[in-house]
């Protein structure tokens, strides 16, 4: 009696489990892209198309990319007034609503360089800005180019760093550090 | 009479180890040994656990992740681990396509992490459309932020007062308050504070006050309480008050009285310049 009483439940909670536990062994779907990348994440790696040659990298493994690791020389409210009063808006940017996220790399002698920039939905999705956004507003993140290090430790050490314009009807809504 | 109970014990056990078997939080970070032996989900969750051994983002992380992947494609927590440090260095895309198969497997464990992302990315309606799922259709008793700061529906009450509906944000702090009356422990640092604000938000200001004395029992070291008691007492023509909590904030956003100030909270965050504007407005 008492093995009937046990193989029962077991057999209810097997019961549960084979249907509600394990997937199905199918191969992740196609749906959504998988990012393989070869290298340190923190690293932009040298694209000759867009690249400038002589933009030393001192280690490419050894990138850091805190929030804190390099700062815009004035501070971050200052770095958010000079994008606010540098940037001039355009009629053909009106539609836009989404984020232009540039990234870029400090190497060990305190340049930036590698400048990358994609424009995103609100869901993160990509898509495609309007006009001339995307490339005006690297410009705009290049030519305000004054980062320092955090400490005087961190003099020849390397950063990634990325900032994140927010646009509502093309206008910048906000500017995530 | 002992046989017997010795024996309903022993079933006991076996039905509260397998109950726990088809709880997702034991998927969601991995007991490995719960995959049966040689299947892809117990080989994926074995290399996830080393590749978070390894620098996060690092190419040796990266590479166990993509694996494990590969062997175990059903296992959401690599795709989710994988995802943080793409997430933290602002490629948002890659990041958000890795957590979208994580929840695609397994939304009642990771809605929250998408949902956060959008949350401090300013995109509110998004992460209102995942909490409302999380909390509407899987029901989770307690998730907070990734760090532990904040309960999620303190963020998804934040979320809709960004969107201009702050009642809503109120009733959501007030439901996950009724938590706390049977499970006080769960109660955050800033919860008093978030309602507060909220009340703040919303004119009322009595309540405001209320949970914002509320906060100080908790914690008096976090200047943005006496900030927007501040703004409450300047609202209701208390000048001298209001000055008075203006200058603790300052105090304490200066680090005396172990002061600190944190941003978690988006627009409702209090920075140095704020205090210092106010405080110039007293004197004029």
């Amino acid at each position: 009696m008492r093995n009937i009483i046990f193989l029962g439940i077991l057999s209810i909670f097997l019961s549960l489990f084979s249907s509600g536990c394990f997937k199905d062994s199918v191969a992740a779907g196609s749906k959504y892209k998988i990012p393989i990348v070869n290298h340190d994440l923190s690293y932009i790696p040298y694209d000759a198309k867009v690249d400038q040659a002589d933009f030393v990298i001192c280690d490419s493994t050894d990138f850091r990319s805190g929030r804190n690791g390099i700062q815009y020389i004035g501070g971050s409210n200052k770095l958010r007034e000079d994008i606010n009063s540098n940037f001039v808006s355009n009629k053909k940017y009106e539609t836009f609503n989404g984020y232009v996220v540039i990234r870029f790399l400090v190497n060990c002698e305190g340049k930036s360089g590698r400048y990358r920039t994609q424009s995103l939905n609100l869901d993160f999705s990509p898509v495609k800005a309007p006009s001339d956004l995307l490339t005006y507003s690297t410009q705009l993140i290049k030519s305000l180019d004054t980062w320092e290090k955090h400490s005087l430790n961190d003099s020849r050490m390397e950063f990634s760093k990325f900032i994140n314009l927010k646009f509502n009807n093309g206008q910048i809504q906000h500017i995530l550090l | 009479m002992a046989r017997f109970n010795t024996f309903y014990y022993k079933v006991f056990c076996f039905m509260f180890f397998i109950s726990g078997y088809h709880l997702n939080s034991l998927s969601a970070q991995g007991n490995c040994l719960v995959f049966p032996e040689n299947s892809g989900e117990r080989k994926a969750c074995e290399l996830s656990y080393l590749a978070v051994e390894e620098s996060q983002g690092s190419k040796e992380s990266q590479a166990l992740f993509d694996k494990a992947i590969q062997i175990g494609p059903n296992y959401a927590w690599a795709y989710y681990e994988k995802s943080v440090p793409f997430f933290k260095r602002g490629m948002f895309a890659e990041g958000v396509s890795l957590i979208n198969k994580a929840i695609e497997l397994e939304p009642q464990n990771y809605l929250f992490y998408r949902a956060y992302w959008y949350f401090y990315q300013r995109s509110y309606e998004f992460c209102i459309q995942d909490l409302e799922q999380l909390y509407s259709v899987h029901q989770p008793s307690y998730v907070t932020t990734p760090g532990g700061e904040l309960e999620m529906r303190l963020l998804l009450a934040m979320a809709y007062a960004q969107s201009g509906n702050v009642s809503k944000g109120i009733d959501w702090i007030l439901h996950l308050m009724d938590k706390y009356k049977d499970q006080p422990q769960l109660k955050g640092f800033y919860d008093h504070f978030c309602l507060g604000v909220l009340y703040y938000k919303n004119n009322q200001f009595d309540l405001a006050e209320s949970e914002l004395e509320k906060q100080l029992i908790v914690d008096d070291t976090f200047a943005d309480t006496y900030h927007y008691l501040g703004l409450i007492k300047e609202k209701q023509a208390e000048k001298k008050i209001a000055e008075g909590y203006f200058k603790q904030a300052m105090a304490r956003m200066n680090k005396e009285h172990q002061g600190h100030s944190i941003n978690l909270f988006t627009e409702f965050n209090v920075n140095k310049e704020d205090v210092e504007k106010v405080l110039l407005n007293q004197l004029k």
